[in-house]
């Protein structure tokens, strides 16, 4: 199910949160878990058997394991706990891939190409996935006791909010609020709020701007078409003027973020309202002055785990050679890009990041340090902006093309009277994605989301929110409906 | 503890949880009456749960679809975002209607016909374009020669497109010059094959400067009051192809301005837009009706015409009914829907008698507008054709030996007669090549076929005649053509008529009434306004259709739309 599909709008939520407030405290644990399962099982029938197993198998493994006194048997089960969470997700995400070069490399040598039946991908099982290892690893490391109850440990894995496409939340983290935690009406007001934010973000803006994007580039899963319309996105590519190409990619820059930070607001909202404090995923990652700050602002959740659980035990900054350190710093944005998607484009994507990141330790930084505040953001912005024609063209041939097209020149005139939906909403994206350039944007952002309303601030808000929920819902019935990109990955 | 115990906080909650569950609320009991969205939708049905649907996504997709048509409140809801969208952006979300200059909206065809790139939507190229019109143009011309020798007029007319009259209103656009248009392409080859032909785009371009008016509502796609010149044209053209006097067109002088108000019949673009209020235009856009009044003389004929076109027809019925220019009158919208006679009885085209309508009539009027012209005649030359030339008998040998000489008989029949439909030159030699066909139905040769279709042209001419059979179709239970056929036999055989029956104002009424009942099934929103009803009373749905209709009668009689015969 998807948060903003009529469905969840106009039925499940409602009837959730009416039971949930209704339901005594004790058993409302229960209640979510059981709406977690009804949420996934909605969207993925066809993957819940795998992850109740998976979690079920996990929640013993790691229970075992923290019992066990020889390090050698401990280290195993951790190892056969991650190795669970990590080959489904391999599985699942990386068989079609892996299948797809080998019979390609098969195919240089004339060899018969393996049969392989195409897998469908769970939704959400790069989230799930992730947040099993950070259980396992946390208890491994003693930053946490397991939990006692295995209904407690599923709803971790499981709690709708951030089951599809996170904030990925640490066991650590969140332990605590899962078996204690309260929710005040201020509380469910206020997560309403940001939920609407949230709503607002995608329905209002990133589709919006998304439409157009897929008129210029296509759909953005090129998994989906056939050859003939690939073909056809491919002529569209080689003859695009200048002009829509930059538009495109600028509006595709926007569309990504308030897609992917709506979400997460409607994440941290719904989790607000049953008194969860998921950690916060975007803190305003385009006035980035270098690559670096922009990765610790973009995707926090998963910046933090990259960190955690893959940079740092592959020995992170503390190694011996400059070499070694670069090479961690790279490995890890690669994986990182890898993970976005299992294919060839989101590993240079996640290449050039890495290289950017590299760079910016050797001497990018300092340059845009002298470059001064406001041209290190557009700098910084244009090399995400660059970066980002490999992640959204799925075909590196086509990225590289159209990247010729940004730059050949050839710019077609502007008119903004053929499209001023596109245009206004691309004005305001952008503005609310440099606002916290001014101090002033830092404090209103504070007020909105960061501190407890008074009275008059909640009638306000209260009003907008519904106003902006009724123009959400009638954005979304009289345009279509349009899935969230982070699904897929 | 924070908060607690205060107020405000709950009652915000409270009405929070009344707001979400409002949507379920209104969808289920509606306690509150919305305005219906205007356009087609689709009927979207809630799908069956069933583990198959389920687990292929099949239900999910289908019920996300369900409620997005039927969640409460949705009609304002899309009304208001709508207006939102059209404030700020001019922008909507119908199909095929583009906003051009100054909120002029146009009819996303015409756009495209005028722009040059409608030809792509029906033909690959230029050549299967050129093709297709070529061979529409060469059948018509038969049909129009056949139809001539037995003394029945065909002529054409083109209605105007307001995109080639108010080019300048229009959405700026590239033009593409290496297509075909088709209005171009027709009009050139009726002149070439002398067709007589009535092009309105023409004749509106030359009225454009000179009128004081503008000839197209800018909120809608058809002729507003210009229909009424178009039609005082359309009646002299008619009279001097037939060397007769036809009724014409007397005006007044009181002009009254009519534009843009909410029960302007002419803004039929503008309601599909579904907007929470009616576009401001500039008042300079006003257009102007007159009083008129059809005139026939001593001198002068009423004729009987069957037209086939398009909703342009539709306009001219609405400012100027039908019996008051024409003794009889059929109308075949697209080809598909048959309105028969002055009382509008409905029927499917492929249902009725077509032979008999096209030689009954003294004109048959084909009409289409330029964007529609890319659908060819919709099928009326080609099935005009075989009703002449062929006949059913032969039609159905032929397609059974088609059948067994290619599939062996076990082909698919539907199919095979589609394609026998779509290109009767390719399966009947006989009325194939340039020449006009001297083959005809075996029907046109009976004995009697003449004098039968001279006494139904008879009954015809003579509109109390047509009014008393009628006014006994419901009694008797027959469609007008069987009743038409059957005042023929008892002509022939010397029975009482039909036209000598007395009708009574009862036996009228309810007729008026069997046919209001029909309207109202026909109209979603009424028809589900009386079910509900019903539901409401405890009462059967016939019941309740019953009383709508009775006083809809109620209500015409009363204002004197409708007259009662007289009892006496």
């Amino acid at each position: 199910m998807v948060f903003s599909s009529n469905v969840f709008l106009l039925y499940f939520m409602p009837v959730f949160f009416l039971v949930y407030f209704i339901l005594p405290k004790k058993i409302r644990n229960y209640f979510l878990l059981l709406a977690s399962l009804v949420f996934y099982a909605y969207g993925a029938p066809e993957f819940i058997i795998h992850l109740i197993v998976s979690v079920i198998a996990n929640f013993y493994l790691v229970r075992w394991m923290n019992k066990v006194e020889k390090p050698g048997l401990k280290k195993l089960l951790c190892g056969i706990s991650i190795a669970i969470s990590i080959g489904l997700l391999f599985y699942f995400k990386y068989g079609n891939f892996t299948m797809q070069n080998i019979n390609a490399v098969r195919g240089w040598f004339h060899a018969e190409p393996l049969q392989w039946v195409k897998i469908l991908l769970p939704i959400g099982i790069s989230f799930f996935s992730f947040q099993s290892v950070t259980y396992t690893l946390d208890t491994y490391r003693k930053v946490n006791e397991p939990m006692k109850r295995l209904s407690d440990y599923m709803l971790y894995i499981v709690m709708f909010p951030q089951l599809i496409a996170g904030p990925i939340v640490r066991y650590c983290d969140i332990a605590d609020q899962i078996r204690n935690r309260e929710s005040l009406y201020t509380d469910r007001l206020q997560g309403f709020y940001r939920f609407v934010i949230g709503l607002a973000k995608k329905v209002l803006i990133a589709d919006v701007i998304g439409f157009q994007v897929d008129q210029v580039l296509g759909p953005s899963n090129y998994d989906v078409l056939t050859s003939a319309q690939l073909a056809d996105i491919a002529n569209k590519i080689a003859t695009i003027d200048s002009t829509t190409a930059w538009i495109a990619i600028f509006a595709f820059t926007f569309q990504i973020y308030f897609d992917f930070a709506g979400y997460s607001d409607m994440a941290i909202g719904l989790g607000r309202m049953m008194g969860f404090k998921f950690p916060e995923n975007f803190d305003n990652p385009y006035v980035s002055t270098t690559i670096s700050e922009f990765w610790r602002r973009w995707h926090q959740t998963f910046s933090v785990f990259i960190k955690n659980y893959l940079y740092f035990p592959l020995g992170g900054s503390r190694v011996k050679t400059e070499g070694r350190k670069y090479f961690n710093l790279w490995f890890c944005f690669l994986i990182s890009g890898l993970w976005h998607g299992a294919a060839w484009n989101f590993v240079v994507y996640g290449a050039l990041q890495g290289i950017f990141i590299c760079a910016d330790k050797l001497f990018l930084k300092k340059f845009n340090e002298r470059l001064g505040k406001f041209p290190s953001v557009f700098f910084t912005f244009l090399i995400i902006v660059l970066t980002r024609c490999f992640f959204r063209i799925e075909r590196i041939d086509l990225s590289w093309l159209f990247i010729k097209r940004l730059f050949a020149f050839d710019f077609a005139p502007f008119h903004f009277s053929e499209n001023p939906h596109l245009y206004v909403t691309m004005l305001v994206a952008a503005f609310f994605s440099f606002f916290t350039l001014s101090k002033f944007g830092i404090k209103v952002q504070d007020k909105v989301y960061f501190t407890e309303y008074n009275k008059r601030q909640h009638i306000i808000a209260f009003v907008v929110s519904i106003v902006a929920f009724v123009f959400c819902l009638g954005a979304l019935n009289a345009s279509g409906f349009s899935p969230f990109i982070y699904f897929r990955f | 503890m924070r908060n607690r115990g205060y107020i405000l906080y709950p009652l915000l909650f409270g009405l929070l949880m009344v707001f979400l569950f409002s949507f379920m609320i209104q969808e289920h009991f509606r306690p509150f009456e919305t305005k219906a969205l205007n356009g087609y939708f689709g009927k979207v049905k809630m799908p069956p749960l069933k583990w198959e649907f389920y687990q292929n996504g099949y239900f999910q997709k289908a019920t996300e679809k369900y409620v997005s048509r039927n969640f409460g409140f949705r009609e304002p809801i899309i009304r208001l975002y709508n207006q939102y969208c059209w404030d700020f952006y001019r922008k909507e979300y119908v199909s095929y209607t583009f906003v051009g200059k100054e909120n002029w909206l146009f009819y996303g065809h015409n756009v495209n016909d005028y722009y040059g790139t409608e030809m792509y939507e029906w033909f690959a190229d230029k050549e299967e374009a050129s093709r297709t019109f070529d061979k529409e143009v060469r059948l018509l011309d038969k049909v129009r020669h056949i139809l001539q020798q037995y003394d029945v007029t065909l002529l054409t007319m083109i209605a105007p497109s307001k995109s080639s009259i108010y080019p300048e209103y229009l959405p700026r656009r590239d033009f593409d010059t290496t297509t075909v248009n088709a209005r171009s392409y027709y009009l050139k080859r009726f002149a070439e094959n002398g067709m007589p032909c009535l092009d309105m785009t023409n004749y509106f371009l030359q009225m454009k400067d000179t009128c004081s008016f503008y000839l197209f509502p800018p909120t809608g796609d058809h002729w507003n009051f210009s229909t009424v010149y178009a039609a005082d044209s359309l009646f002299h053209f008619m009279g001097a192809l037939r060397d007769i006097q036809l009724p014409h067109i007397e005006y007044g002088n009181e002009w009254r301005t009519t534009c843009c108000t909410g029960d302007d019949k002419n803004i039929d673009l503008e309601p599909d837009l579904n907007l929470m209020r009616l576009i401001r235009y500039n008042p300079k856009f006003n257009y102007k009706e007159r009083d008129f009044e059809v005139v026939c003389d001593t001198d002068c004929t009423k004729p009987i015409a069957l037209f086939v076109g398009n909703s342009f027809i539709f306009r001219i019925i609405n400012y100027i009914p039908p019996r008051q220019a024409f003794s009889h009158f059929d109308f075949w919208y697209y080809n598909r829907i048959a309105y028969q006679g002055v009382e509008e009885l409905m029927d499917s085209v492929t249902k009725i008698d077509r032979l008999s309508v096209l030689l009954d009539a003294d004109y048959i009027i084909w009409s289409s507008s330029a964007s529609q012209m890319y659908r060819a005649t919709e099928g009326f030359a080609e099935a005009a054709i075989i009703d002449l030339c062929i006949g059913e008998e032969r039609f159905e040998a032929r397609l059974k030996e088609l059948n067994d000489s290619l599939y062996h008989g076990k082909g698919d029949l539907k199919n095979l007669k589609t394609m026998m439909q779509k290109d009767p030159e390719a399966y009947f030699p006989e009325i194939a090549g340039d020449g006009i066909p001297t083959v005809r139905n075996p029907l046109l040769l009976a004995d009697d076929f003449w004098t039968r279709r001279d006494i139904r042209r008879q009954i015809k001419r003579d509109p109390k005649w047509m009014l008393n059979i009628t006014a006994q179709l419901p009694a008797l239970g027959l469609k007008l053509q069987e009743a038409l056929n059957l005042e023929t036999d008892n002509c022939l055989n010397g029975r009482q008529l039909m036209r000598d029956k007395k009708i009574g104002s009862a036996e009228f009424k309810e007729m008026l009434v069997m046919k209001m009942i029909q309207t109202i099934q026909k109209d979603p929103n009424w028809y589900n306004l009386v079910k509900k009803e019903a539901e409401q009373k405890g009462i059967s749905i016939e019941e309740r259709l019953r009383d709508h209709a009775l006083y809809a009668v109620n209500t015409q009689i009363a204002k004197g739309e409708v007259k009662l015969p007289d009892d006496e």
